[in-house]
């Protein structure tokens, strides 16, 4: 049987290559075998839209927080998020697998965020923290109630860092991108990008251990 | 999802804090409105509400202040005089009514300056009386200079009685220009004309 991955790109109508792609999609989820996102990316420059789904679907969320992260605005991580899938969407007839797809929609990403804020340079006044850092820790348990401090550390220590060690902690977590895909994504060199992400690392780790 | 991730010491800890701090997702609306743009499908603009709210503020000032100015300009451009009750009847736009008023004085003014350069200086006052006395002020004050430019003209003239009668005012015209009054008789000639609308054939016999 051929799965999606190995199968050459058939010139169908789109309708047809639609219906067939379901099946094919759903057979290869069925038997554990995941497409890698480029050869999604390919069907879908050939017209499959239910391939484009399975990959938005793998990415969606993380890509949001991680913009939701940067903004601290849902509003403004939406309007983001849109005009990164956007680019993507327009951008798939000239797509290359040249790299790993996670890295050229974080590129995107990235590039989206900086433009937004060279646009609104008021992103940073509009900080939105989270309700549930703010929770009542008095009639919690020690440990809960350390946990939680712990947690609104971080986040205030997140918010807090330079947006560049920023971005590389968020490539880090939530893209799960390695040292060399940040510094592809920033456009920085190796070491600086390593740099970046354990300058963030040490900052948050010492706020989380920041004594009462 | 971090596979490919180099190792740091102590992430551990950064990283399942980090964890803690909340797992939020795409809303569905919003993936729904991605899948329709990947379907081709119509979509909002993704980046309105940044360009919107980019520009918000500066048009929202622009506005305020434009609105501002145009209010202070109309209420400076108010007359401070009372209006007039009927701005329609104003000097600069006639009536009917007063145009009919201007030909009438206009008639009656021409009407004096003819009786008043046939009729002797005693007989004014008889043309005059029957008019408005506005009206006969006026033309009173206009035929007076005209008479005095042309009083010592009257002298060299044909009379009234004379007048009467169309062949004892050509007599006269004749005994004019005999008399060598050629500017008279050609003046009386024209008055001639103008009440007995004389034949073309008449001025070239008289003359």
């Amino acid at each position: 049987m051929t799965l999606c991955t190995d199968a050459p790109i058939p010139k169908l109508e789109p309708s047809t290559a639609t219906l067939c792609s379901v099946a094919e999609l759903a057979y290869a989820q069925a038997m554990g075998h995941i497409p890698e996102d480029s050869a999604l990316m390919l069907r879908y420059q050939d017209g499959d839209t239910a391939a484009f789904e399975t990959l938005y679907r793998r990415h969606n969320d993380a890509l949001y927080r991680y913009l939701l992260r940067h903004c601290r605005h849902p509003a403004t991580a939406e309007d983001i998020f849109q005009d990164v899938w956007g680019k993507i969407i327009k951008a798939r007839a000239s797509y290359r697998p040249t790299a790993k797809f996670t890295t050229f929609m974080y590129r995107v990403a990235h590039n989206c965020f900086i433009d937004h804020v060279r646009r609104n340079k008021r992103h940073s006044n509009s900080a939105e923290l989270q309700p549930e850092l703010h929770a009542d820790t008095s009639e919690l348990p020690d440990t809960i109630a350390e946990r939680s401090l712990a947690k609104e550390r971080l986040a205030v220590a997140l918010q807090e860092l330079p947006e560049e060690q920023r971005d590389a902690f968020l490539l880090h977590e939530e893209a799960g991108l390695n040292i060399d895909q940040i510094a592809s994504v920033t456009g920085s060199n190796r070491e600086t990008a390593k740099s970046r992400l354990r300058y963030a690392i040490n900052k948050l780790r010492a706020a989380i251990e920041e004594p009462k | 999802m971090n596979s490919g991730k180099e190792p740091f010491d102590g992430d551990d800890l950064v990283t399942e804090t980090y964890r803690e701090l909340g797992v939020e997702k795409a809303p569905e609306r919003l993936n729904q409105d991605v899948l329709r743009m990947a379907s081709g499908g119509g979509l909002r603009s993704p980046t309105r509400n940044i360009l919107f709210g980019a520009w918000m503020k500066p048009v929202a000032w622009a506005a305020t202040i434009g609105l501002s100015l145009a209010i202070v300009l109309e209420l400076s451009e108010v007359p401070t005089a009372p209006v007039q009750s009927d701005p329609v009847r104003s000097d600069s736009m006639p009536t009917a009514e007063s145009m009919r008023e201007e030909a009438l004085e206009e008639t009656q003014v021409i009407n004096a300056v003819e009786v008043f350069s046939r009729e002797p200086k005693g007989k004014l006052d008889a043309v005059a009386a029957p008019s408005q006395p506005p009206i006969a002020a006026k033309t009173e004050a206009m035929v007076s200079d005209l008479f005095l430019l042309e009083q010592s003209d009257i002298a060299d003239s044909c009379d009234a009685a004379v007048r009467l009668s169309r062949e004892s005012w050509l007599t006269c015209i004749e005994e004019l220009r005999q008399s060598g009054s050629e500017e008279a008789a050609d003046r009386e000639y024209e008055a001639f004309i103008l009440d007995y609308s004389v034949e073309s054939g008449d001025l070239e016999e008289n003359k």
